[in-house]
């Protein structure tokens, strides 16, 4: 019984640490003040009505959500025919091209955003703009859009595909009628997923950037002037109660999709 | 065979270093309810894929129908598959999985849908067209998969062991109908199964298959009484085997010495013997009489002792150990009218055979 109480009292810890901070962002957010300490002075929803006047704010949040959709979009379009290609066919080099595809997933960012800036602006020579940024993106949600939608593909019958070419399908025809309705749902959690890792991102965008801000970026940059720290935080708490509510969306999704799949044996 | 429908010709699959088909050569007859039967791992379902486009063979000529298959995929070919798991699409209702082939026959949509009911008639599904694919037991999951390869009215239909997945009963009453739905459809099905009283109940004829290669192509009859290698004799029903040393041959007719004893004489089944071969001398248990009493050991007829007594109800198996033998003769007896039981479990009986039942089996 005893164990038991330290358990729980271990994981109380656990979840406070790691979520605790996260926490004290919306607190201060409603905060009557222009300081977030300690003692709370009284409740106030000001820092959130000023938002929307606030237009560098409400650019830096268009750049964001444009970067952000068109990054998903794309990464989608160019990881699912990848995925597709390492879980149906033998691909020579299959192995060390998904390794390579990978890679960004563990190099730095820090490390990836100073190359690509080398890259962009020495070797290409192209201005720093949010294209540069969106193809910096891009490299970084990859892997991601890979990894969700080859668990996904490696998850349903081969056998459902073998069927519909054995109907008549062709090719095409097999992958709009079967693979990429049963993909759906691993589409979609890709979709999501590359949008949230879009929208977040910092150091790339920070590295990348021209003179339109991304989200992240200008909330940094006003993290230089106290007055304006609730305003930041206020922004900070929405991003939170957004990602939150699509990253839960994605695993629905996901887990839906894979639920639909095993009607269960009779 | 005149005009067959499949002809196999020297086809061969190898996957990698593993030699999955070997030389593989047959017809199939138009309207013919053929089956290939093997344990798991002998090259059936590579078979059966590759008439069906989804394997290629690495060397032979396949023609179905006339026209040689080489090049042809599987969404041209006139073959349609009824798959092992089923592969009903889980996201379509009853109708449209029955119905996804049909866009690509060149059909009015009336002609679509009249045939589309048709085949949910023929198997039986009247009612069920709007359901998911979930909400069907497995036999009607079996039965959706074989109206949406039917319905696109294939010159073959090829079937992956459709009835594995289900239980005796329905696995039973699903064997007679398939076996009347193909009278009445009237084309040829190809049936892989590894249960051979499945195949013994279905097929015109049987291809036994073991380690990449046709054993024996034969009716079900032919293939019981005639098996042409120890390995097809052992995996189509039960078989006595007596280890010999031939003694004499008379064209088909063989006689050896029993080893460590007793005479036998039988037939042939396949390549004459010859004197001085070691083969095995075959009898099926139903062939074999007993009786009570220890009894002199004779041509084709031994003494043993009983070590157990199964009743079946209509039937009972006696195991009967005899000297020199390492596993028991089995021994199959009809329990008809006014018939008793033989003896129990320690008694000594005699077993006696006709010659014409027994087979000479190669050792290899």
């Amino acid at each position: 019984m005893r164990r038991v109480d330290l358990l729980v009292l271990y994981a109380v810890f656990f979840v406070l640490f790691l979520y605790g901070p996260m926490l004290l962002m919306p607190l201060f957010s409603f905060n009557d003040a222009n300081f977030a300490t300690f003692p709370l002075k009284g409740f106030t929803t000001r820092h959130y009505t000023g938002m929307s006047a606030n237009t560098s704010m409400m650019t830096a949040l268009r750049n964001s959500l444009l970067v952000g959709t068109a990054v998903s979009v794309v990464a989608t379009a160019l990881a699912l025919p990848a995925a597709l290609a390492l879980t149906r066919y033998r691909v020579p080099g299959g192995g060390a091209i998904l390794s390579f595809m990978m890679l960004p997933l563990v190099v730095p960012s820090i490390v990836l955003a100073v190359g690509l800036l080398v890259v962009v602006l020495r070797i290409l020579g192209i201005p720093l703009s949010l294209w540069t940024v969106a193809a910096g993106h891009l490299m970084l949600c990859i892997p991601f859009g890979m990894t969700v939608l080859m668990s996904r593909l490696e998850g349903f019958d081969r056998s459902l595909e073998e069927a519909s070419r054995d109907l008549g399908a062709g090719g095409w025809g097999t992958f709009r009628r079967v693979t990429l309705p049963l993909a759906a749902p691993g589409v979609i959690s890709s979709l999501l997923l590359c949008f949230i890792i879009s929208f977040d991102e910092f150091v790339i965008s920070f590295f990348l950037t021209g003179t339109d801000n991304t989200l992240p970026v200008f909330l940094f940059s006003q993290l230089r002037f106290p007055n304006r720290l609730p305003s930041t935080l206020a922004l900070g708490s929405l991003i939170l109660v957004g990602s939150a509510v699509l990253v839960i969306l994605a695993e629905i999704l996901r887990k839906r999709g894979v639920a639909s799949d095993n009607p269960g044996d009779i | 065979m005149d005009d067959p429908i499949i002809r196999l010709d020297n086809v061969e699959k190898s996957f990698g270093d593993f030699r999955a088909l070997k030389s593989i050569s047959f017809d199939i007859a138009r309207g013919e309810f053929f089956s290939l039967l093997g344990a798991s791992g002998c090259g059936k379902t590579t078979l059966l894929r590759i008439l069906a486009g989804i394997e290629q063979p690495t060397r032979g000529q396949l023609t179905i129908d006339g026209k040689p298959m080489a090049g042809v995929p599987a969404n041209q070919r006139p073959t349609n598959m009824v798959f092992q798991s089923y592969a009903i699409f889980p996201h379509l209702s009853v109708r449209e999985n029955i119905g996804y082939g049909l866009v690509y026959q060149k059909i009015s949509k009336a002609e679509a849908k009249a045939r589309t009911d048709e085949a949910i008639e023929l198997v039986k599904l009247e009612g069920l067209g709007d359901r998911s694919a979930h909400q069907l037991s497995g036999g009607q999951r079996q039965r959706v998969a074989l109206a949406r390869a039917l319905v696109c009215r294939p010159k073959v239909l090829l079937l992956d062991e459709p009835l594995s997945a289900l239980d005796k009963k329905l696995r039973e009453e699903m064997q007679q109908e398939l076996r009347s739905l193909q009278r009445t459809v009237g084309i040829t099905f190809v049936f892989v199964t590894h249960d051979q009283e499945e195949a013994l109940t279905l097929s015109d004829r049987i291809a036994v298959m073991a380690g990449g290669k046709v054993l024996q192509i034969d009716t079900p009859q032919g293939l019981y009484e005639r098996p042409n290698c120890l390995d097809v004799a052992e995996f189509v029903g039960t078989m006595n085997l007596f280890p010999a040393k031939v003694t004499g041959v008379d064209g088909a007719k063989a006689v050896a010495a029993g080893d460590p004893s007793g005479e036998f004489a039988g037939i042939s089944a396949g390549r004459p013997a010859a004197v001085g071969d070691t083969v095995f001398m075959a009898v099926r248990p139903e062939k074999i009489a007993i009786r009570a009493g220890a009894g002199q050991a004779g041509r084709n007829q031994v003494a043993g002792r009983i070590s157990s007594v199964s009743y079946l109800g209509d039937r009972s198996h006696y195991l009967v150990a005899v000297d020199g033998l390492a596993a028991p003769v089995a021994v199959y007896l009809s329990n008809l009218a006014g018939q008793g039981m033989v003896g129990t479990p320690g008694a000594d009986v005699t077993l006696s055979w006709d010659e014409t039942s027994v087979l000479v089996l190669d050792r290899a």
